[in-house]
């Protein structure tokens, strides 16, 4: 049994209910977690987004594509033993105040996380007191997400609100949602802006390297 | 002597495919006018008289051929004001929703909360504008479902539960085909806004498997009833111009997203189509941008009959309203036949 190809397609498909025996199985098989993990499951993710940069997959897809990643990558966990997973930086991620939608921001948290970020996603409606929280706390990246005309200016609060924090040049901030431009991010001080969810992956691991 | 024509005969010239005087204009404003007209947001989304008189100030400098009727539960304005009053955002996500779903049935609109108060609002607009056309958005089917359900748990429904969405869809469909009855019984146009059904959120697959009927379903029954509506679905639906051009929608609203040049190369004549200036141009841009984004509908429309201008969406509340006049002059002005 290929179980590189197994788990690789188990992502692509969005097998969510199989990945996690699977990946027992194949770790019973002599397979390293690890392996398993940087081999098949995070490349089948950089096919995933491929997918849909070419307009093939949508949310849904994606969305399911992720959630089987991580449920494969918490199978493999307890076999990691000592091994760190990623680069471990602190990401904090939520939808600013006066908006609720968060499937765009939960997808980019899931996506970090699998590749190795430890995300606090801290949900939606959140005023800019919780970014400075979360800066207060550890947080080197703040991600700020908006689908609303009518919240977004609150991206910019939350920046000027860092600002007179003191805590803006230690962090990166990284903004994003439909209605967001890279205009838009560049006038409220954002560091970066991500289109979607693969290019906020890419645009932090380039930050990072 | 050129006739003055109304705002309602032009529009109703657009749905019948035969010219008036110019290209008509369709604005979807929310308190924008509420600060001119000496109010303040809170009293505007809280007082529908206070409503009345931006929406009247509003229709007197614009003079725009479509309006919208004020104070809607399902637009983000309504919602922001809710959040303001209530100290958070209004939710209607049910967490039992698969144990009760079963259970429900359909509320007849005048017991239906918001929605019942927005019919009273509804009829105000009609009185007070006969000479306008007049709609008012209905949240589509969808959209609602994903708001009842919860957008994550939905999209894993369409992987293992497809029955269940299938189910919740039905019920969403039938209150928006009650909730439009109701609309047009006063004489208003529905407008079907099912922002989450664009090509932002699901698939032309998933579109088509769980959306697609639903939206047949209700065309179906207000055609039966002999009224008309219209359809918006924002962000990019260029996949499935085709699917929404077989709906026989009688107007469909495209967002800036999406391309207007492909709508009418492949839908000219067969819909009523608006569209689809960028909504933040009205925030952040200059005049001259605003003129040249209508001067490039206008030209793409060719003086189409069946061709309304208008923005993408909604426009935002942090409009600059010397743009929306600058609009609308430039439309009134170059959109002539």
């Amino acid at each position: 049994m290929d179980w590189l190809e197994k788990l690789s397609e188990a992502v692509i498909n969005g097998r969510k209910k199989d990945i996690g025996a699977w990946a027992a199985e194949a770790v019973q098989s002599g397979l390293a977690a690890q392996d398993l993990i940087n081999q098949a499951i995070l490349p089948a993710m950089n096919i995933v987004s491929e997918k849909w940069r070419q307009g093939e997959y949508f949310v849904p897809e994606v969305l399911r594509s992720a959630t089987t990643m991580q449920a494969g990558i918490d199978a493999l966990k307890p076999y990691l033993v000592g091994q760190a997973l990623g680069n471990g930086i602190k990401v904090a991620i939520g939808t600013v105040k006066g908006d609720l939608h968060d499937i765009g921001k939960n997808l980019v948290a899931i996506m970090l996380e699998g590749v190795g970020y430890q995300v606090d996603n801290m949900g939606v409606d959140l005023p800019p007191e919780r970014f400075i929280e979360a800066a207060q706390s550890g947080a080197r990246v703040i991600g700020l997400s908006s689908l609303l005309t009518t919240s977004m200016a609150e991206m910019g609060n939350v920046i000027e609100k860092l600002k007179t924090s003191g805590l803006r040049d230690s962090l990166t901030v990284i903004v994003g949602g439909a209605p967001i431009t890279p205009e838009f991010a560049k006038k409220i001080g954002a560091d970066y802006y991500a289109e979607n969810a693969a290019a906020a992956v890419d645009i932090l691991n380039r930050h990072f390297v | 002597m050129t006739k003055a024509y109304t705002g309602k005969e032009r529009m109703e010239a657009a749905f019948r495919g035969e010219k008036t005087d110019r290209t008509p204009v369709f604005l979807l404003l929310g308190g924008h006018y509420a600060e001119k007209a000496g109010y303040t947001q809170e009293q505007y989304l809280t007082q529908p008289d206070a409503a009345m008189e931006a929406l009247k100030l509003s229709v007197e400098e614009l003079d725009s051929d479509a309006i919208f009727v004020p104070l809607n539960p399902f637009l983000t304005d309504t919602q922001e004001a809710l959040r303001k009053l209530m100290g958070k955002l209004p939710s209607i996500k049910r967490p039992d929703i698969k144990e009760k779903l079963p259970k429900w049935t359909i509320r007849q609109p005048r017991e239906d909360g918001q929605f019942g108060m927005h019919l009273d609002v509804c009829q105000k607009t009609a009185d007070l504008f006969p000479d306008y056309h007049i709609n008012t958005m209905i949240g589509g089917p969808w959209s609602f479902a994903l708001e009842l359900r919860g957008a994550n748990e939905a999209m894993e429904d369409i992987y293992d539960d497809p029955q269940f969405l299938h189910d919740l869809m039905r019920y969403t469909t039938d209150t928006v085909i009650m909730r439009c009855n109701a609309v047009l019984d006063l004489g208003i146009q529905p407008f079907i806004g099912d922002p989450s059904a664009g090509m932002s959120m699901i698939s032309p697959k998933i579109y088509r498997e769980f959306v697609l009927p639903y939206h047949e379903k209700i065309v179906a029954a207000i055609h039966q009833r002999g009224g008309r509506l219209g359809l918006h679905i924002c962000g990019y639906v260029d996949p499935i111009f085709e699917d929404l051009l077989d709906l026989s929608v009688d107007a469909l609203s495209i967002d800036a997203p999406s391309s207007l040049e492909k709508l009418f190369e492949i839908g000219r004549g067969r819909v009523t189509i608006i569209g689809n200036v960028d909504p933040m141009l009205f925030v952040e841009g200059t005049r001259e941008q605003l003129e040249a984004a209508a001067q490039r509908c206008l030209d793409i429309a060719q003086g189409d009959p069946k061709y309304v201008i208008g923005p993408g969406c909604q426009i935002p509340l942090q409009a600059n309203l010397d743009n929306i006049k600058a609009f609308t002059d430039y439309c009134h002005q170059h959109g002539a036949f």
